[in-house]
């Protein structure tokens, strides 16, 4: 289990001028089924936006040193902004995530891993007033890697750190700017977890 | 050793990470002469292109039907016309000028969708379609001749290869319908081959699809109203020239001399986009967004002028003072005198009665609004919404009919919705 934050900055082709750094409560859950297999489960939250994901893991050590895993996890999330006279909006979709890490132990205390992920959409409903409009479907929406570093903190506390660069048509955080790019637009984030 | 390693991880995962900050560009792939006059196309062979037209060559690109325009910039005497061919497909269009040295009708130009960078050249001939044979079109044909335009797209290439047939169904959507493109023709974001709020980009609005244009206007340091959309002069917007800071830091003559457009353009002054709209375009509507903090007499002034201007020019054409905030309210209420001074209101109804506004227009983001929407428009004024793109919920507010106009950065999606519709 871990409990953190994740900070997305915005993609200038979106807010223009305006540069935000958004942050998101991050919780992450994962429970053995085998020695090998892992359940997955995360959610993130900005309380008028929120994202939950379930899936599954098999990670498999090549050495004492190595690992590598895959795994594929199943996102629904969700967004509603009630603003007089501005919002009567909310929107909701799906989307999944196949994965595949490589991770290393670098000391006893510190591991590094590397995760590459596809960002594929599987429903979109949005709605402004009365008005409803849907995309339902499978397609891709873009790629994401991650780095991430997991050591000591304090005491028996660990921490993980880490950077995802997420190259997408369309991130959930922002749907209420409702971009219509066609053309896959850069999504940073910082992850800063502490491990429960 | 470790120390290595993780490094060489780190190194590998910012290179892709920062590999992923692609630079989108959209050249236009068509060198337009812009040549005056309108060569074998008679002003009523123009009019009799203008229409619905069935896609059966094509239609994978650029959807089912297309709805085909005409429209024009002059310069004094001197007219050029185009031909817009707008579809509903990614916010796509084509637009095309007269090919003079042709011995047949022919168009040649470019399409572009807006929301992704595809471009590529196009060229098209008139034809009618008689007892199943496509002959070249004169301007004489007879009742059971359908029209035609058979032409030539390339996806990239440089050599228009693949075929594109538009075979006409029905004359345009006839009901009034304002759309109004955004700064002025479209947003620099969506790679255009001209700058948001600039002269050029107003010139370009009406093949663009739009009737009207919104403009952002600011005072600059000297009190000259000119356009510009954000707050601070940066790389977003206009070309490195180590200045910074907001436009009423600078004098206009600063302004001209050291700040070109990101296209190279100057920042335009509010008169000479004014003045554009009038002498050079068939623009029949200005939204003048106020961006700015204090007096509005001399945009007033500047509106006033335009509008009679166009008046006596006979131009049908409406220039409005919008007011999106509280500050705008306090700034037109602070005029010494509001006659002839139409404005919109961006705010709520009871605001917008306060006012006495010509036009109340609220954000599509509270959707349609139905009923207050239908007190506005009893009470003798007109409901636009903006800043709308999204295609789905264009086609849908459209489809509602119930609101007199839209305003967005993609008139071409405006256009083929409300030209087509039945």
């Amino acid at each position: 289990m871990s409990l953190g934050a994740v900070f997305t900055s915005t993609p200038p082709e979106l807010t223009e001028e305006i540069r935000l750094t958004l942050p998101a409560v991050d919780f992450n859950i994962q429970k053995g089924v085998t020695r090998r297999l892992f359940l997955t489960g995360r959610v993130q939250t900005q309380f008028l936006q929120s994202n939950l994901a379930l899936g599954a893991r098999w990670a498999k050590p090549i050495n004492n040193r190595w690992y590598v895993a895959v795994g594929d996890d199943f996102a629904g999330w969700f967004g509603t902004l009630q603003i007089k006279n501005v919002f009567d909006s909310e929107a909701y979709g799906l989307q999944n995530f196949p994965h595949a890490s490589l991770g290393y132990q670098l000391t006893r205390e510190l591991k590094v891993s590397a995760r590459a992920e596809a960002i594929l959409d599987v429903y979109y409903r949005s709605a402004a007033g009365g008005l409803v409009v849907t995309n339902p479907g499978w397609r891709s929406n873009g790629f994401a890697f991650t780095f991430m570093l997991e050591q000591p903190f304090y005491k028996q506390q660990h921490v993980s750190i880490g950077l995802r660069a997420a190259y997408s048509r369309f991130n959930w955080q922002f749907w209420s700017l409702y971009s219509t790019f066609d053309r896959s637009l850069f999504y940073p984030q910082l992850l800063f977890n502490f491990i429960l | 050793m470790k120390r290595a390693w993780f490094y060489l991880l780190l190194g590998v995962v910012s290179a892709i990470g920062l590999s992923c900050r692609t630079e989108y560009e959209a050249p236009v792939p068509y060198d337009f002469s812009d040549k005056p006059g309108s060569g074998k196309f008679t002003s009523a062979i123009r009019r009799t292109v203008d229409g619905v037209y069935a896609v059966s060559n094509g239609s994978t690109e650029f959807g089912n039907q297309v709805a085909l325009r005409w429209t024009y910039t002059h310069d004094g005497v001197d007219t050029v016309h185009s031909l817009s061919i707008f579809s509903g497909v990614s916010a796509g269009f084509f637009s095309l000028e007269i090919n003079q040295q042709a011995d047949s009708l022919a168009v040649s130009g470019f399409w572009r969708k807006l929301v992704n960078a595809s471009t590529g050249q196009a060229h098209f001939s008139l034809k009618a379609k008689r007892n199943g044979q496509l002959l070249p079109y004169t301007g004489q044909s007879l009742e059971s001749d359908t029209l035609v335009m058979d032409g030539y797209y390339d996806t990239g290439t440089g050599s228009p290869q693949q075929k594109m047939t538009l075979t006409y169904l029905r004359p345009l959507n006839p009901a009034p319908f304002e759309i109004i493109a955004h700064r002025g023709g479209g947003r620099t974001s969506d790679l255009l081959n001209a700058s948001e709020n600039s002269v050029r980009i107003i010139r370009l609005a009406s093949r663009l699809g739009a009737h009207g244009v919104e403009l952002d206007v600011q005072y600059t340091k000297d009190s000259i109203p000119v356009l510009y959309h954000d707050n601070k002069l940066n790389l977003r917007l206009v070309q490195k020239n180590g200045l910074s800071g907001t436009i009423n830091q600078y004098t206009y003559q600063q302004l001209k001399t050291f700040v070109r457009l990101i296209n190279g353009e100057e920042i335009p002054t509010l008169e000479q986009a004014l003045q554009t709209v009038v002498d050079n375009t068939e623009l029949d509507f200005v939204w003048l967004d106020s961006k700015f903090n204090g007096p509005m007499a001399r945009v007033q002034a500047l509106q006033q002028r335009y509008n009679e201007r166009a008046r006596q020019a006979g131009r049908n054409l409406r220039i409005i003072i919008g007011l999106p905030s509280t500050e705008a309210i306090a700034s037109y209420q602070g005029l010494a005198n509001k006659a002839n001074t139409p404005i919109l209101c961006e705010l709520d109804t009871a605001t917008t009665r306060g006012l006495s506004a010509n036009i109340w227009a609220p954000r599509w983001t509270l959707g349609p609004q139905t009923d207050e929407v239908n007190a506005m428009k009893a009470e003798g004024r007109d409901v636009f919404v903006w800043t709308l793109d999204e295609t789905q919920f264009i086609e849908q507010f459209i489809g509602e009919g119930n609101f007199n106009g839209i305003l967005s950065n993609y008139s071409s999606i405006v256009a083929y919705y409300h030209y087509t519709t039945q």
